[in-house]
């Protein structure tokens, strides 16, 4: 269908002239195609059909002729378009959410960026630039140094890391692949030695980051991992949700969601660590029941709640 | 064939709205515009079709009655000011950071580079960029470039929001702010009916559409309001409590990254702290405490400290319900 796609070709085409125009001695075809994000074929193709066109009765100066001549791209129009279409809502978000985003990032790094964010204000509204906000998780800023270090610099790092699925803490040593927020959370995805294995490692259950002197391994045959892993042979619970905590599920995977009569919902979750659970039952109560429970965590509930409520004597 | 012609007829379209200084009849559109049918229905439906088109690409059409027409017509135009970009004056190296930020965060369903193609497209020098993984990744939702528009022209826009409590309710809200925080999309803003600062999670807003009012309908805040709080536990209707919360030293530096920077912490000469969290959802309070598991304890209040207790004692009975 060609609805889709018209689209972008006319947005295309309406930046892309204006551009052009200012450029009278052309632009090299191949020049276009990278700025515009476009192939040569669709490119001469569009430009083709547009030839000369304009509204009749086609005076000279009413016209707009655009051509391919010498492998250069010319074009001439009237004056009425001597400038590019504004951005729509959905690009002006694209550019300012990805500056934030960045920025949060890098904070030390923006100079150009923060500069290009306050000039856009021109262009999409002097409030706009400033009305996003992105954060994109928790992490201690010398973690985050020290990580980029030992990437820049491709070494391997040792982390005092918390495992929250097994309460434990402990000393890894991890060749580091990439860093990254997902999800709102900061990650390092890397080969973990203890494991022999990749792992993500979030970055605000690292108590502190070593860079070794050591290079980290090559690893080119690595596969992404996702911060929420489980697969077909992940145990399953049934959980029963109170209906003011419905939003609840929307946190976590769910194979299967369904309504119950009182306005709750009955959902079917991988659970890949027991204690995560555990911690769900415990913050919870009575509004999160276990109602098919082949691993036996809601069994784990009253021995904890009990080790726990032991350090509140007296 | 059909789609080939339909960009020469759009772009002619455009081109005579933009160059026209008085609103366009339809029928000098359909003599001067070549390829359209020349069946009066075949020819109505391509034009509305095709103004569609061009108002979905953010081409601002706009129809107005004609002066001294009678009986009384409407014509349609394109006002030079609301089309044509503004012009920002982009450095190269500025429109280079800005395209190292649309390579290096990956925003779902969001528009890709084309959004710089109104400033001359992706810069020359660049390339080694486009094979990096992304640095950040951030969920879209089709509602985020409505709310956006309405933050620019103030418009006040009503939605029908299921609260983390009770049942969906409209809401009138005027937007200041889009903010992602702990994975998720929120619109802050004046709340009508609370008369307050509010905050809604994006993917709880029920209607695919949202209502929006004329533009101007506030007056602007900026940087008064305050940013959202980063803690679960302080997204709750009731007043705020304080309470007292020990971590062993083990945790300690776990727990540092989990309250927001100002919160005071003493700490202990065993390592241990006491951090001072203040509250007002206490399900998402007891969530913080009880993750430390037997690693952490309230002090106080005694209040809060004794309905933890209390907590815990129902739990370790296996009560159920």
């Amino acid at each position: 269908m060609t609805r889709p796609q018209i689209g972008p070709r006319v947005q295309r085409m309406l930046t892309l002239l204006p551009w052009l125009r200012a450029r009278p001695d052309g632009v090299p075809v191949d020049e276009v195609c990278a700025r515009f994000g476009v192939d040569r074929r669709r490119l001469l193709a569009d430009i083709e059909a547009l030839g000369r066109v304009g509204a009749a009765p086609y005076l000279p100066g009413d016209v707009i002729d655009v051509f391919v001549d010498g492998d250069r791209l010319f074009a001439f129009m009237p004056l009425s378009f001597t400038r590019p279409l504004r951005l729509t809502p959905a690009q002006a978000l694209t550019l300012v959410a990805a500056s934030q985003a960045l920025l949060a990032a890098d904070p030390d790094d923006g100079g150009p960026l923060r500069r290009a964010l306050a000039k856009l204000a021109t262009s999409i509204g002097q409030d706009v630039p400033e009305a996003v906000r992105v954060e994109l998780g928790v992490a201690d800023a010398a973690v985050l140094d020290t990580l980029r270090r030992a990437l820049g610099e491709g070494r391997k790092v040792e982390i005092d890391y918390y495992s929250a699925g097994r309460d434990e803490h402990g000393t890894r040593v991890v060749d580091p692949f990439h860093l990254a927020s997902m999800g709102g959370q900061w990650y390092l995805s890397g080969w973990c030695h203890q494991a022999d294995d990749e792992r993500l490692f979030r970055l605000d259950r690292m108590a502190s980051v070593r860079v070794l002197d050591e290079p980290a391994g090559p690893h080119p045959d690595r596969e992404a991992v996702s911060p929420f892993h489980y697969d077909d042979t992940t145990p399953r619970v049934e959980l029963g949700v109170a209906p003011h905590l419905r939003w609840l599920v929307e946190t976590f995977p769910c194979d299967d969601i369904a309504e119950t009569a009182d306005g709750g919902v009955r959902a079917t979750v991988p659970v890949a660590s027991r204690l995560w659970l555990l911690r769900l039952l415990l913050q919870y109560g009575p509004d999160l029941q276990v109602t098919r429970d082949p691993i036996g965590v809601a069994a784990d509930v009253p021995a904890t709640a009990a080790r726990i409520r032991a350090r509140y004597r007296g | 064939m059909a789609s080939i012609d339909k960009l020469e007829r759009l772009i002619t379209l455009t081109e005579l709205l933009l160059a026209a200084e008085r609103p366009v009849r339809v029928d000098e559109i359909r003599d001067r515009v070549p390829g359209y049918a020349e069946n009066d229905v075949a020819f109505r439906r391509m034009f509305e079709r095709d103004k569609d088109d061009l108002r979905e690409m953010g081409i601002p059409i706009e129809v107005e009655p004609l002066p001294h027409a009678d009986p009384p017509t409407v014509g349609y135009r394109l006002r030079r000011d609301r089309y044509f970009l503004r012009d920002p004056g982009l450095d190269p190296d500025e429109l280079a950071a800005l395209h190292v930020a649309l390579h290096l965060v990956r925003f779902d369903g969001a528009a890709g580079t084309d959004a710089l193609w109104a400033f001359g497209g992706a810069p020359m020098d660049e390339g080694s960029e486009e094979a990096e993984a992304p640095l950040a990744s951030l969920p879209g939702d089709g509602r985020l470039p409505d709310v956006l528009d309405a933050i620019a022209e103030r418009r006040t826009i009503t939605f029908t929001y299921r609260s983390r409590h009770g049942e969906p309710r409209v809401r009138h809200v005027d937007p200041h702010r889009l903010e992602f925080q702990r994975g998720s999309w929120y619109l802050t803003g004046h709340d009508h009916e609370r008369d307050a600062i509010r905050h809604f999670r994006i993917d709880r807003i029920l209607d695919d559409q949202l209502v929006r009012s004329e533009p101007g309908a506030f007056e602007p805040v900026g940087s008064d309001v305050p940013p959202m709080p980063s803690e679960a536990w302080r997204y709750g209707e009731g007043e705020p409590v304080e309470a007292e919360v020990l971590v062993d030293a083990a945790y300690a530096t776990l727990a540092r990254q989990q309250v927001a920077p100002t919160t005071p912490i003493l700490e202990r000469p065993d390592g241990s702290v006491v951090l001072t969290v203040a509250y007002n959802e206490p399900s998402a309070f007891r969530g913080f405490v009880l993750g430390f598991l037997e690693h952490a304890e309230v002090l106080g209040p005694p209040d809060v400290r004794a309905a933890m207790v209390a907590w815990l004692d129902e739990r370790a009975a296996g009560e159920r319900s």
